[in-house]
């Protein structure tokens, strides 16, 4: 089910803390989900919608920082907001190069914690609509046959047609035919828009001799 | 009744005579300059005195007969002496006041010596000196040690009226001797030695009373020490421990403004967050507090202590730290520990230490093998109920070599340490008549308990 209402889940292992965390942020408007700890958080299962991960440091287990490390090797990150009792500068510079959105120490400002969570589900429905534009571009992509793709590679190249028939050893009408497939499957209105997708799927420009990218 | 009043003025001027008399033998008893010399002045002075007309001094002997030696005398017919044969023993000659009153240890007088048959063998001789009535008071000198008697004899009084000897001058008598065998045992070097010792006794017990005051303070100011050393160390997670209700009362109130803000208030919502508010303000007072009891400098004050509140007052303490090692923390608490007498501060610092130190041996193991556990149980001995409480730790133990030496002061294992906990611990719990003591666990690990005993 897919739902447009943000989540904010919190993990926390002070119950004290936690059913504060909850209270606040339901009195604003936010749908809200608790976990007492890292496991019991990557265990449940996450509605599809745009949310946000507010998150204490230090945690029994699995800290907050190997819980950060953990999702963002899933294709489920969240924009994650640190709270800790004592934040070290180390720490927090740690988390925020694994891309925290902000590191707060308790006690907080309540402005700071809601601009944060606001802020960093804004940046999670960004992500998700960016994500949800690969997925789409990658089944475009995939619906490519193998010559297709080909071309595709030689047209962000920056390739001629007739270079490209040149290089792939078939006629120049041919390599037209097939470009029009590959704008249309594409759904790209121009080089330029398929320069851009095939820069987001991450595919690099074939030049003369080169194998064609493997796009997975 | 002019005869009666007659009577009553005779025996006044008597006791007014005898008393004036028993003054005299106390100065002589002070001023005496040897054993020999006090035994004489004081017979003089008796005979003086006029109430008796012969005193004799004898002592025991330990010969065949038992002889009753003549050691001093005064008054008329100390010729009667040299003749006389008494015996403190069993046979004829010991049967007489002198013998029964040395046998008895009390009193012994002969009212009519013309009639009384135990004084049959001397009863011519005293009759020719003109005795008509005696008495023979006992006199034991002991040792300085009080422990064997040093001599035995009698003080022995002839008078010439019967009846002489009544119910007060016996009571005289018996006191004037028992002064005179404290002033030979004095005479004798004992009283001497005995003061003499007893003042280096007192002036010793004086110096160590100092010294052990000296060395409680000291104590005391380094069990402040440390315990101001161990919160320190413990900086981090107290602030976080105070941290943590400060930071949920602030989310909690912020939460009671949106809700109240909004145009049908959820009053049911803001009641609960208004209720945990009030939960963690008291969470965090008594935090503070107990941080505050413990950096106080105090004098042990003994009362009433629960030591399930001990534990109580320690683990909020050290929990956050414990489970920032990743050591899972297990408490088990008998429901019917006895009370103790105790400081409850200082027994705190014990638990702290032992917390302290178990988490520190725990700290280069593998993170499964993290776990402790604090147990408090009750013990019931022969000389009542006693509180245990033990701190079991998984972590790298102690050998047999370091055993002995893990209550030592400045001993320690820890790179940093002071190893001032467990000798400081220890002393405080000798302090309560308890013992810390420490075991190896039989897998991992160490056990380190205290027992103290319950009140009454």
């Amino acid at each position: 089910m897919t739902s447009d209402a943000p989540v904010v889940f919190v993990v926390d292992d002070d119950s004290s803390v936690r059913d504060s965390l909850r209270r606040l942020i339901t009195s604003v408007g936010f749908l809200v989900e608790v976990f007492p700890s890292a496991q019991a958080f990557m265990r449940a299962r996450r509605p599809d919608a745009p949310g946000c991960l507010v998150l204490d440091v230090r945690l029994p287990g699995l800290s907050g920082l190997d819980l950060q490390r953990e999702l963002a090797d899933t294709d489920a990150a969240l924009p994650i907001i640190f709270l800790t009792g004592h934040g070290d500068i180390p720490m927090s510079v740690r988390a925020m190069k694994a891309g925290a959105v902000e590191f707060l120490t308790k006690p907080f400002r309540e402005q700071d914690l809601l601009d944060a969570i606001r802020h960093a589900i804004e940046r999670d429905r960004a992500l998700r609509t960016e994500r949800q534009e690969l997925t789409e571009l990658r089944g475009r992509y995939a619906s490519l046959t193998r010559r297709e793709r080909d071309v595709l590679a030689r047209i962000v190249a920056g390739l001629l047609n007739k270079q490209i028939a040149g290089e792939l050893g078939t006629t120049e009408a041919t390599v037209k035919e097939q470009r029009a497939h590959v704008m249309a499957k594409m759904q790209a209105g121009s080089v330029a828009d398929l320069v851009r997708f095939a820069a987001r799927l991450g595919i690099t420009p074939a030049g003369s001799g080169s194998t064609p990218p493997k796009v997975g | 009744m002019p005869h009666e009043r007659e009577a009553y003025e005779e025996t006044l001027g008597r006791l007014r005579r005898r008393l004036r008399t028993l003054y005299q033998c106390t100065n002589a008893l002070f001023q005496a300059e040897s054993e020999q010399a006090l035994l004489r002045s004081i017979c003089e002075i008796l005979v003086a005195g006029g109430e008796v007309r012969l005193a004799w001094v004898g002592y025991c002997e330990d010969d065949a007969e038992k002889t009753v030696r003549p050691v001093a005398q005064a008054g008329d017919g100390v010729e009667y002496l040299e003749r006389l044969k008494v015996s403190w023993g069993e046979m004829e000659l010991g049967q007489g006041p002198v013998g029964i009153a040395v046998r008895t240890g009390h009193a012994c007088w002969v009212d009519d010596i013309r009639t009384d048959p135990r004084v049959s063998p001397w009863r011519a001789a005293a009759l020719a000196r003109g005795y008509a009535s005696c008495i023979a008071v006992p006199l034991v000198a002991y040792e300085a040690s009080r422990s064997a008697v040093d001599l035995r004899g009698s003080l022995n009084l002839y008078a010439a009226e019967c009846g002489a000897f009544d119910e007060s001058a016996i009571e005289h008598y018996t006191g004037l001797v028992a002064s005179m065998a404290y002033a030979v045992t004095a005479l004798r070097g004992h009283l001497a030695e005995d003061l003499a010792s007893g003042v280096t006794a007192l002036r010793a017990r004086a110096e160590r009373k100092r010294a052990e005051e000296a060395l409680q303070q000291a104590r005391e100011e380094l069990a402040h020490v440390t315990r101001v050393t161990t919160l320190g160390e413990l900086a981090a997670s107290i602030a976080h421990e105070i941290n943590q209700p400060l930071a949920a009362i602030g989310a909690d109130a912020n939460a009671c403004l949106h809700w109240l803000a909004a145009d049908r208030p959820d009053l049911a919502s803001v009641r609960e967050a208004l209720t945990a508010i009030v939960k963690d303000g008291l969470r965090a007072g008594e935090v503070i507090t107990r941080i505050r009891a413990l950096l106080t400098r105090s004098s042990v004050a003994r009362g009433p202590c629960d030591l399930a509140g001990v534990i109580r007052d320690v683990l909020p303490l050290v929990g956050p730290e414990i489970r920032r090692h990743g050591i899972s923390l297990e408490m088990s608490l008998a429901p019917n520990l006895p009370q103790v007498a105790g400081d409850r501060i200082q027994l705190q610092q014990v638990l702290l230490n032992l917390l302290m130190n178990a988490a520190e041996a725990m700290r280069e193991v593998p993170p499964v093998r993290r776990r402790m556990v604090v147990r408090a149980t009750a013990d019931h001995r022969d000389d009542g109920p006693w509180a245990i409480v033990a701190v079991e730790d998984a972590g790298v133990g102690f050998s047999q070599a370091e055993a002995p030496r893990l209550f030592e002061a400045f001993y320690t294992t820890k790179p940093g340490g002071l190893g001032m906990g467990l000798s400081i611990s220890r002393s405080i719990i000798d302090n309560h008549r308890g013992r810390l003591w420490a075991t190896t666990n039989s897998d991992h690990g160490a056990t380190f308990q205290f027992a103290l005993p319950g009140m009454p």
